[in-house]
């Protein structure tokens, strides 16, 4: 049946199969078959998607085939009818011929497919998410801006002497840059002298009794109380009425070139258009700079008023700074609440130092009316409201993502565009490529409803953080307060983009609120010493001696869990101090123990050198009362 | 298939002749199946095929079974006489059928 002699011995699964040199076509052409035949063979061997070798390896074998049946006496239409369906056969034989395959031939054949198809691949899916990425737009269903105002009291009601609260604060500005420039010359005019800060010209708190501007800066303030009484009453309002939709004409006001009528009217609110939906994290807050303005300079008139012995114009200085404390914490923000505990701060600082250089001044009528007024004021005002920030999230989401109807929804090119103008730019090289991979970082981030989730998660244990004792272990980073950071991962940036970008930074603003909470419950148990002096003859050697004639309870050290402050008396007075950071009660010894200044309020490691040698910061106690010794 | 290698080698369309007439038609399939099964049974070595000239001068693939082949057909035929003898004693099959490997040995073409 068979010859001797072969030109290949190898058996066919073997050898090379994808080589070239055995064109299916050639051999067709050389087989000079009828054309049924050919077109059969031919379909086959096209159909089956084989590897060069093999195709050449079969179509050889169906010309065999073929010639086979035509000298067995078939026509070529019987053949192709007796072999079925090309279709079918091309499939199975290609099935069939690739389980021949070597196994390593096999691998790299799909490598090299894999290398090949890769680039293809690569760009097609970048296309598929440039395409995907680039139809997806944020929708704004909702004024955030508005939705603050309208919830706001009506400004109708809020109109003292003709005027809204805003624009007595706006007023008072406009004086307060006429102080600051007429200070600052008197000040660099004056001999210099390092022991009196510079910053004197725009904090006049700093101008003690022995600062050579002290009778000049008196007289200012003087001139200025009609506007200052206007002040307190704006501030006994329960809002400020600075409209946030408007616009607001800072610069102008305080071109102080321009006639005051100008300067005044650039603080005219200008209505924005209700259509323009401008986002809510672009809000100014301007009053909160006012504010802060209004309340030095009442905090200055204050002790004047004590040193002329006019104890009612002092405690409606007092007052209006806890008013003005208490009017910045409406505003929901958190930079809101970082004034109003500054201003608060401020008040009680200085009723302690009022209580320090004139204890005989006050009547005890008037102890117990401020007393009554701390007691409220604590909890309206000590405290961090993040609600506005609350707010501003769904405004950045309505602003950035898509939206599903269903408070869902993926990242937009706006989105990212918003996301990187309030982050901040790069150069423009590296601005070009993070173009280019957005379509794909945008597979990163994630959807609109986790974003959300997490940032008001951040936002409730921010909360929850400020209500905690300064020294209690808390889970969470207590500056930043929102991430764990040992526990992030490099990607979690991009997928959790609008956490990561909109995080407040809390900084040290825990421990402003904790010393402003220490100072109330000093400035208390200062006013209960005054009232037990006053009715025993002589200072209390402890603090459980307030207890309970004069004080309801003792506070509580928040660094020494259980114990309450610490009161001792010294010769001609008492002093009040809390354990502090250390947790260690230093029998007194203030943080900054040599120079005295600063005592009782805790100064970040950074501005220890300012201050020359002293007890560092950890070791020292804080002292509460009496408070600083600027006079 | 592999009965018909059993004796010896023979390439394709031998193959499918041989198989339709032993068969007396009963076996006769479509020959576009032939080619995949031949070589589904050479990737799993049962077969193996080598290329060379044959008597009529030309050359063609010719297909032999393998030891491992061998051992299947042995098997296999093994299992097909257990179970028609199973069959012919339930009267499923008559006893005629059961020599049917037997009598139609392939004989060397």
């Amino acid at each position: 049946m068979t010859g001797a002699s072969s030109d290949n011995k190898a058996p066919t699964h073997l050898r090379i199969p994808f080589r070239r040199g055995h064109g299916s076509r050639r051999l067709l052409d050389e087989a000079a078959l009828p054309e049924p035949c050919t077109e059969l063979i031919q379909t086959v061997a096209r159909r089956a998607r084989l590897w060069p070798g093999e195709r050449a390896d079969v179509t050889r074998e169906l010309i065999d085939h073929a010639r086979d049946a035509l000298a067995a006496g078939q026509t070529p239409e019987q053949i192709v009818e007796r072999f079925g369906d090309p279709s079918q056969a091309a499939a199975l034989i290609a099935r069939a011929r690739k389980r021949q395959r070597h196994p390593l031939l096999a691998a790299w054949a799909v490598a090299v497919k894999l290398a090949a198809f890769t680039p293809i691949a690569v760009v097609g899916v970048y296309a598929i998410l440039f395409a995907r990425f680039h139809a997806a737009s944020p929708t704004v269903r909702t004024n955030y801006f508005a939705m603050i105002d309208e919830a706001r009291p009506d400004p109708a009601s809020l109109v003292v002497e003709g005027f809204l609260p805003h624009r007595t604060y706006n007023m008072a500005r406009v004086t307060w840059d006429d102080f600051v420039a007429d200070q600052k010359a008197a000040i660099e005019g004056a001999p210099f002298d390092e022991d009196l800060p510079r910053t004197a010209a725009e904090d006049p708190r700093r101008i003690g009794r022995g600062h050579p501007e002290f009778q000049a800066t008196a007289s200012k303030i003087r001139a200025l109380r009609p506007l200052l009484d206007r002040v307190a009453a704006a501030a006994a309002m329960p809002d400020h009425g600075t409209p946030f939709t408007s616009e607001y004409g800072a610069a102008q006001a305080e071109d102080r070139t321009l006639p005051i009528e100008a300067r005044l009217n650039a603080f005219a609110s200008t209505p924005n258009d209700p259509e323009d939906q401008r986002p809510l994290f672009e809000v100014m807050l301007p009053h909160l700079a006012d504010m802060r303005r209004c309340a030095m300079l009442l905090a200055f008139d204050a002790r004047l008023a004590l040193d002329e012995s006019d104890a009612e114009r002092a405690i409606g200085r007092w007052m209006a700074l806890l008013d003005l404390a208490e009017q910045a914490q409406a505003d929901g923000f958190v930079i809101s609440s970082l004034v109003a505990i500054a201003i608060h701060e401020s008040a009680t600082q200085e009723i302690r130092r009022g209580l320090h250089r004139h204890p005989d001044t006050l009547t005890e009528e008037q102890i117990g009316t401020i007393e009554s007024r701390l007691v409220a004021s604590g909890p309206a005002t000590l405290r961090f409201s993040l609600d506005a920030e609350r707010l501003m999230i769904d405004d950045i989401l309505q602003r950035t993502f898509t939206d599903d109807g269903n408070g869902n929804g993926r990242i937009t090119p706006e989105g990212f565009r918003a996301i990187h103008d309030l982050a901040g730019s790069g150069d423009r090289t590296g601005e070009t490529l993070r173009s280019a991979t957005l379509p794909a970082t945008a597979t990163i981030v994630a959807d609109r409803a986790t974003q959300r989730r997490i940032m008001l998660d951040a936002f409730d244990r921010i909360e929850a953080a400020a209500e905690r004792a300064p020294n209690e272990p808390s889970p969470d980073n207590p500056d930043a307060s929102v991430f764990r950071r040992d526990a992030d991962r490099r990607i979690d940036p991009y997928r959790y983009i609008i956490p990561y970008t909109f995080q407040p930074a809390m900084g040290r603003a825990f421990q402003n609120l904790h010393a402003a909470r220490l100072q109330l419950d000093a400035t208390r148990a200062a006013l209960a010493a005054e009232l037990f002096r006053r009715s025993i003859g002589e200072y209390p050697e402890t603090i459980d001696d307030l207890v309970p004639g004069y004080l309801g309870a003792p506070a509580p050290d928040p660094f020494d869990p259980g114990e309450p402050l610490r009161l001792e008396a010294v010769p001609g007075g008492f002093v009040i101090y809390s354990v502090g950071e250390n947790g260690v009660d230093d029998g007194g010894t203030p943080v900054l123990g040599n120079t005295g200044r600063d005592a009782g309020r805790p100064i970040p490691h950074r501005f220890w050198a300012r201050f020359g040698a002293g007890t560092p910061y950890e070791t020292g106690d804080w002292i509460l009362f009496p408070p600083d010794s600027i006079d | 298939m592999l009965k018909l290698l059993e004796h010896g080698e023979m390439y394709g369309y031998e193959l499918v002749e041989a198989l339709e007439r032993r068969s007396g038609g009963v076996l006769a399939m479509g020959q576009s199946t032939l080619y995949p099964m031949l070589y589904n049974l050479e990737a799993k070595g049962l077969i193996a095929s080598t290329r060379k000239i044959g008597d009529t001068g030309r050359q063609r693939k010719y297909y032999r079974l393998t030891g491992d082949g061998r051992h299947k057909l042995s098997a296999d035929t093994e299992q097909w006489n257990r179970l028609a003898g199973a069959l012919t004693t339930l009267g499923v099959l008559s006893p005629s059928r059961l020599s049917w490997p037997a009598r139609n040995r392939a004989v060397p073409a």
